[in-house]
């Protein structure tokens, strides 16, 4: 039997009058890949930061291992967080400090590791994600992509059961969005990690996903595969799904 | 036109409960582990130290115009030789400690409420929660602590520049020596007149550290949500620290003479 990592049940988010989700329900296998799709402003990055505890549910359940989310105070949420990597749209990487400290950032915070093996470890994640020669750059050097994966590899310091991603492929160029694409598939395929992704780009998702989900006006319109979201009785998706069919 | 002022009241409290309930976290946060120490002497440095050219600058100024002020408006009652001792108790006494303010409150708080805007917007305050990170005690606490630190300390600086820049304008009209200049500057002032002053401006460090942390942690709007944090940062700290100035003299009167007055 699998057990789900996540699990959202009857989930409603407002923003003052604005309605963002109305009673999303879904689960999400642990180890499994699970991609949002949607049109913009459709809920997608909410309910990654609902997921993480950075936005409070207006009503429903979520459930993130065996806590429900939102019941936990600021401590308990800090203690499931260490469990968990998001990487953001606009990567958020710490401007003051150095590529290589910004991915030893929560090893130094999280862990009780001397300094020498901290610095090696962070040095070690961003050979993996390409960037070994960058550790003292800082964040406003690097180009779009090379954000994403110093991104990336902070999101992966601590090893987390759940990692988050955002619109991986926002603002890049087809091969550099590739590229993102093969790390995070590497990430899925080398470690037992439940992946949540946003995203709009369909080969992306195809690429990623074990399952999907279309979101809409608030709304959960369809979840399942890729090819039971291409023959979607909703005409939405279907073009969704074939509008980039090529990227 | 009266659901408009009505709105604009809404408005304005909403803000200031804000403000105070931000103001009750920062407190209620301070006693919270994990202490944040090696952050707030980063703070401190960066606040304190990296402010203190600023104040020595200002302070040797300021002592120097008030000393010509001063000897100009003596000199007409044969007072000059309570020049040091007036501008001592001027200096140590209030305008040390309100100058001293008003600086920190332009060049911190401007940097406080943009640097923390920019981490909203760009959202690096919500990459630092979902790194297990208490963003509030990691970025506000330890700011608002390293400006209740660092206002006492840059005052002393102020004060002493000041008494530095008095006798150098003095020394340069009527030949006082050091050692009689500093004598007579310090001879007349007592703890009583030196403690309370430099003190309340650890206040002044919560007001402004308070202030431009709320403006900035609660940013939005993109660029000019971090303009708009930065600009009313320094007016709405400066503004708080005249107004809580004439509270806290009161207050500090009240408790050394028992008078208030």
């Amino acid at each position: 039997m699998t057990t789900n990592a996540i699990e959202f049940a009857g989930v409603s988010k407002a923003f003052g009058k604005r309605a963002v989700l109305r009673e999303v329900s879904f689960s999400i296998a642990a180890g499994s890949a699970f991609v949002l799709l949607g049109r913009s402003g459709t809920g997608k990055s909410v309910t990654l930061k609902l997921i993480c505890g950075l936005l409070k549910a207006d009503s429903g359940t979520i459930q993130v291992g065996c806590r429900d989310i939102t019941k936990l105070e600021s401590n308990d949420l800090v203690e499931t967080r260490k469990k968990m990597g998001f990487l953001f749209q606009s990567a958020a990487l710490f401007d003051s400090i150095s590529v290589g400290e910004n991915v030893a950032f929560p090893l130094r915070r999280n862990t009780t590791a001397p300094d020498g093996e901290i610095r090696e470890k962070a040095r070690a994640l961003l050979e993996k994600v390409g960037l070994g020669e960058e550790y003292d750059s800082l964040p406003g050097d690097l180009s779009g992509g090379m954000r994403k994966r110093a991104g990336l590899a902070r999101a992966l310091a601590v090893e987390p059961e759940i990692l988050l991603v955002d619109e991986p492929s926002a603002g890049l160029d087809p091969i550099t969005s590739r590229e993102i694409d093969e790390l995070l598939l590497k990430v899925k395929t080398d470690s037992k990690v439940t992946l949540v992704v946003v995203t709009h780009n369909i080969p992306s998702a195809r690429s990623l996903a074990d399952r999907l989900a279309f979101l809409d006006e608030g709304k959960l319109l369809q979840e399942g595969t890729a090819e039971e979201l291409e023959q979607s009785k909703h005409q939405m998706i279907r073009d969704f799904m074939k509008s980039q069919q090529s990227g | 036109m009266f659901e408009n002022v009505m709105a604009g009241v809404e408005d304005a409290l909403d803000w200031w409960g804000g403000l105070c309930l931000f103001a009750g976290r920062v407190v209620r946060e301070s006693f919270r582990r994990p202490f944040e120490f090696v952050e707030i002497l980063k703070q401190v440095f960066e606040i304190g130290w990296r402010s203190t050219p600023l104040i020595i600058l200002s302070g040797v100024a300021v002592g120097g115009v008030l000393s010509l002020h001063t000897r100009a408006s003596l000199e007409r009652f044969g007072a000059e030789s309570m020049i040091p001792t007036a501008l001592a108790f001027a200096l140590v006494k209030e305008t040390g400690p309100l100058v001293t303010g008003l600086l920190i409150s332009g060049r911190v708080g401007a940097g406080i409420g943009a640097e923390l805007g920019g981490m909203r917007v760009t959202e690096q305050i919500d990459a630092l929660e979902s790194l297990a990170v208490n963003s509030f005690n990691y970025l506000v606490v330890t700011r608002v602590f390293a400006c209740v630190i660092a206002m006492p300390l840059l005052t002393v600086v102020m004060n002493f520049s000041g008494i530095l820049g008095s006798f150098f304008a003095e020394t340069v009209v009527s030949g006082t020596s050091f050692t009689y200049y500093f004598n007579a500057a310090f001879s007349s002032l007592g703890f009583s007149d030196f403690i309370p002053p430099t003190l309340k401006t650890a206040v002044f460090g919560f007001i402004i550290g308070t202030t431009s942390c709320h403006l900035g942690y609660n940013a939005t709007g993109g660029a000019q949500g971090v303009g708009r944090a930065s600009t009313q940062s320094v007016v709405l700290s400066s503004i708080f620290l005249i107004v809580g100035n004439v509270v806290l003299v009161k207050l500090i009167s009240f408790l050394y003479t028992g008078s208030g007055g």
